[in-house]
């Protein structure tokens, strides 16, 4: 009986002992870090690549590393008219990694005084197109450290502006699809103390930052909220060994995985970058939509505008652009929730598609390639479904159709044919009338948008033509639908 | 009084770009402890810029004139056109090489070597007194009567007032040399402040005109070189270093002490600000404007009469105070950072 006891004594030790072993965070350092500072590490394409900061000789600049089977390249400055200002850095990227916002301390492109944010895209292998934010964004102060929400409508960034509690203070704007709102400050996080280096995360709802408010361990430390609209809450302090005596900023959860980067300060003064694993501060697990776009008859990989809308709300919820070297794209989706994807390029029959992220999609990875047909070539493209035996259009088929008009206006010598198709019930006659009308209600909506009528036609096919084969509630649901084909 | 409005706006701007200059995209405050002398940069972080400049004076002369007149309440005196020698404007071109280099993220050493043609012109409508029939510049009817007409009156006897235009215009050329100070106060906007000189090559060359204008039925009967005609305007041009009263008569023969010698070397300061558009990483334009305020005076104080003057004010002595010739000067740079 005794020795049983002391046998479960010991088990319980063991399993107490693997399970601090397992929860003891490792710190390392990134083998590029240079002598000087290495900082801001800003994680995109799935993280294969991180763009950081980097201090040459005093003035700082946007450099990039990119993880191979070997482990990280070194850092090299990122080329383009990115860096052409006295102080560059801290920059956030959108998923796809096309676009990026970064701030700048007397860059060649006029801001509004001191330092502010800018936004540059990514053309071929450099960055140039280097656009300051403006004025809803920027102020006469210090506006720096940027990070941009997954879907890349909110910017979290740090300011020292009039109306700060004191310091820096941590800022959000909106992109509503054409302008930046005016930014305003990020309630529930803010002290008379010094709040920096914002990262919100790829679930759109947790935000690290730093701050050197009393309490810390000391200089600046990482702290952690939720945040939901222009508030924080919840916010508590990371302990050791992520914060020390040293300052700690820029802490950067990789989405779906149990790594973290965030920069801290060394025994000569500079900073550089770290990876911690476990994370003790991971997000959410996301959905992650990744894919190439492609030309469907010669499979080149093409550079296309991609948007993705929550069909539920009408919403626009991202949108990116293809990589035009690779074709590759990369989105963050939330599981359960219905979307649709549209792909256009000039001189392409633009792609659309609804998908469904399955509700147990969460922390996976979907890969969802694209192919374009050239409109020379003629093609057809699939629009709109239908409920059974209704030949109204649905709700969720206006943002396609509106698609449609564009495409048209865009393509004013584009004449096509809407087709519309029924599932296999009912009389053949009846399915041939009812397919017509499908038809014929999405011909008058595009008209009803500006479309000249004698430029679209409407036919139906009935049942002759399935998509899907098969008697299955989805196939039927895949057959009752409108096709448009250019002609 | 201009000086100390100069130093008073250079520390004004000056003192802008250094709560600023140490500031980077991760500390607002820069580093601490830091200031513009402790930042270690390597000379290809802060380029040494060269380039070209070229652009306009806009120059303003002036001088004081007191005279004392011959006569008494004479009315010429206060409409006199040889308020002419009083003021001037004049724009001239300048274009020289500059070379700017940073000693720290916002501040910089700027020397300049430019032509500098430093010009200005006057025209002034007045009375003067002119005495019948005498010589060498005299007035007399045009069919050659001894008598006036009737509609010209004498204020004194023999003497006449007549309306008359006179115009000078002045042109030196010099080699200007610069050593400015450079400060970044906003972005590209920036500030200079410093020394500047300019040395003069050659003589200055100036033109006196002088047009009649009435009353009718009177005309110059005898030039500035003494050549008898019908002259509705008379004029003259030399080539001097100095200033002097043009009415006196041949500029070559007036006294010593009727003349002003121009200063051959004259320095002074100028504030300027420029702004620069980048035109790629390494060249940029940058307009500037500057105002060079002349330290030394273009001429001493010196004093004439043109009582012996035919076209003169019957003023017995003239006094011209210190001429200054000072310059509001717009440039276009053209920097190349190496």
């Amino acid at each position: 009986m005794k020795s049983q006891r002391i046998a479960t004594l010991f088990l319980a030790l063991m399993c107490a002992t693997l399970s601090v072993i397992a929860q003891t965070i490792q710190i390392t350092p990134l083998d590029n870090n240079t002598s000087r500072d290495d900082f801001a590490p800003s994680v995109s394409n799935h993280g294969r690549m991180i763009v950081t900061t980097v201090d040459e000789d005093g003035n700082q600049r946007l450099h990039v590393m990119q993880r191979t089977s070997d482990g990280w390249t070194s850092t090299s400055s990122m080329s383009g008219d990115i860096n052409d200002g006295e102080q560059v850095g801290t920059a956030t990227l959108t998923p796809d990694g096309q676009m990026m916002i970064f701030a700048a301390y007397s860059h060649d492109v006029e801001g509004f005084g001191r330092t502010d944010l800018y936004s540059a895209t990514k053309q071929g292998s450099s960055w140039g197109d280097v656009k300051n934010l403006g004025g809803t964004v920027n102020s006469d102060a210090y506006d720096s450290n940027p990070t941009l929400s997954a879907d890349g409508r909110t910017l979290y960034f740090a300011s020292d502006r009039r109306g700060s509690k004191g310091g820096t203070d941590i800022f959000m704007t909106q992109w509503n699809g054409k302008e930046w709102s005016a930014a305003v400050p990020l309630e529930g996080i803010n002290t008379p103390s010094d709040e920096m280096s914002p990262v919100i995360a790829a679930d759109g709802t947790t935000l690290t930052f730093s701050s050197n408010r009393p309490g810390g361990k000391g200089g600046f430390d990482i702290y952690v909220a939720k945040v939901k609209g222009s508030t924080a809450s919840g916010v508590q302090a990371a302990s050791a060994p992520i914060n020390t005596e040293a300052d700690e900023m820029f802490y950067t959860s990789i989405p779906n995985s149990n790594q973290a980067y965030f920069s801290r300060t060394t025994e000569k003064g500079d900073f550089d970058n770290f990876m911690a694993v476990p994370n003790p501060f991971p997000s959410d697990p996301v959905t992650l939509v990744e894919g190439t776009v492609r030309d469907a008859v010669t499979k080149e990989p093409l550079g296309a505008d991609i948007t993705v809308t929550d069909l539920t709300t009408q919403k626009t919820v991202s949108t990116l652009r293809s990589d035009a070297t690779t074709g590759g794209y990369f989105v963050t989706l939330t599981p359960g929730r219905v979307y649709s994807i549209t792909a256009k390029k000039k001189g392409y029959l633009f792609h659309s598609e609804r998908y469904e992220v399955p509700p147990d999609a969460k922390g996976s990875t979907i890969t969802k390639d694209i192919d374009l047909s050239p409109i020379s070539g003629g093609g057809d493209r699939l629009l709109v479904f239908f409920d059974y035996d209704k030949s109204e259009l649905k709700s969720e088929s206006v943002p396609e159709l509106e698609r449609i008009i564009e495409f048209l206006r865009d393509n004013p010598n584009v004449r096509v044919s809407f087709e519309g198709h029924t599932d296999d019930q009912g009389a053949d006659d009846y399915n041939m009338k009812l397919s017509e009308k499908r038809a014929q209600s999405v011909r008058e909506y595009v008209i009803t948008g500006g479309v000249d009528s004698q430029r679209v036609t409407a036919v139906g096919f009935g049942k002759t033509k399935p998509l899907a084969k098969g008697t299955t509630d989805d196939a039927r649901a895949m057959n009752r639908r409108v096709e448009m084909r250019v002609k | 009084m201009n000086i100390l409005l100069l130093v008073a706006l250079f520390a004004a701007v000056a003192a802008a770009p250094l709560s600023a200059q140490s500031e980077d995209v991760l500390r607002p405050k820069g580093r601490p402890g830091s200031s513009s002398s402790d930042n270690t940069t390597s000379s290809s972080s802060r380029p040494i810029t060269i380039g070209i400049e070229a652009g306009l004076n806009f120059n303003f002369f002036g001088q004081d004139i007191s005279r004392q007149p011959f006569v008494s309440g004479d009315p010429t005196v206060t409409n006199s056109p040889e308020e002419v020698l009083g003021s001037g404007f004049g724009v001239s071109p300048t274009i020289g090489v500059f070379v700017d280099v940073p000693v720290s993220s916002s501040i910089g050493i700027q020397g300049r070597v430019a032509y500098d043609r430093k010009s200005y012109g006057n025209t002034r409508r007045g009375v003067v007194d002119a005495f019948v029939q005498q010589t060498p510049v005299r007035v007399q009817p045009i069919d050659g009567s001894p008598n006036l007409p009737s509609n010209i009156h004498g204020f004194n006897d023999g003497i006449v007032a007549m309306d008359t235009e006179a115009e000078v215009s002045f042109a030196m050329n010099t080699i200007a040399v610069a050593v400015i100070g450079r400060f970044d106060i906003w972005k590209s906007l920036y500030v200079t402040f410093g020394p500047y000189a300019h040395f003069v090559m050659g003589d200055a060359t100036r033109t006196d005109t002088w047009t009649w204008i009435g009353p009718d039925s009177t005309f110059i009967s005898v030039d500035y070189n003494g050549v008898r005609d019908r002259y509705t305007q008379i004029s003259r041009e030399r080539n001097r270093y100095q200033n002097f009263l043009p009415a006196v008569g041949d500029p070559d023969q007036i006294g010593a002490y009727e003349q002003s010698t121009f200063a051959s070397a004259r320095i002074g300061l100028e504030l300027g600000a420029g702004y620069r558009f980048n035109l790629s990483r390494t060249v940029y334009l940058a307009p500037n404007i500057r105002y060079q305020l002349m330290l030394t005076p273009l001429t001493a104080e010196f004093q004439a009469s043109d009582i012996g003057s035919a076209t003169s004010q019957g003023v017995d002595r003239m006094t011209f105070g210190e001429a200054s010739l000072n310059s509001l000067v717009a440039v276009l740079q053209l920097g190349i950072r190496l």
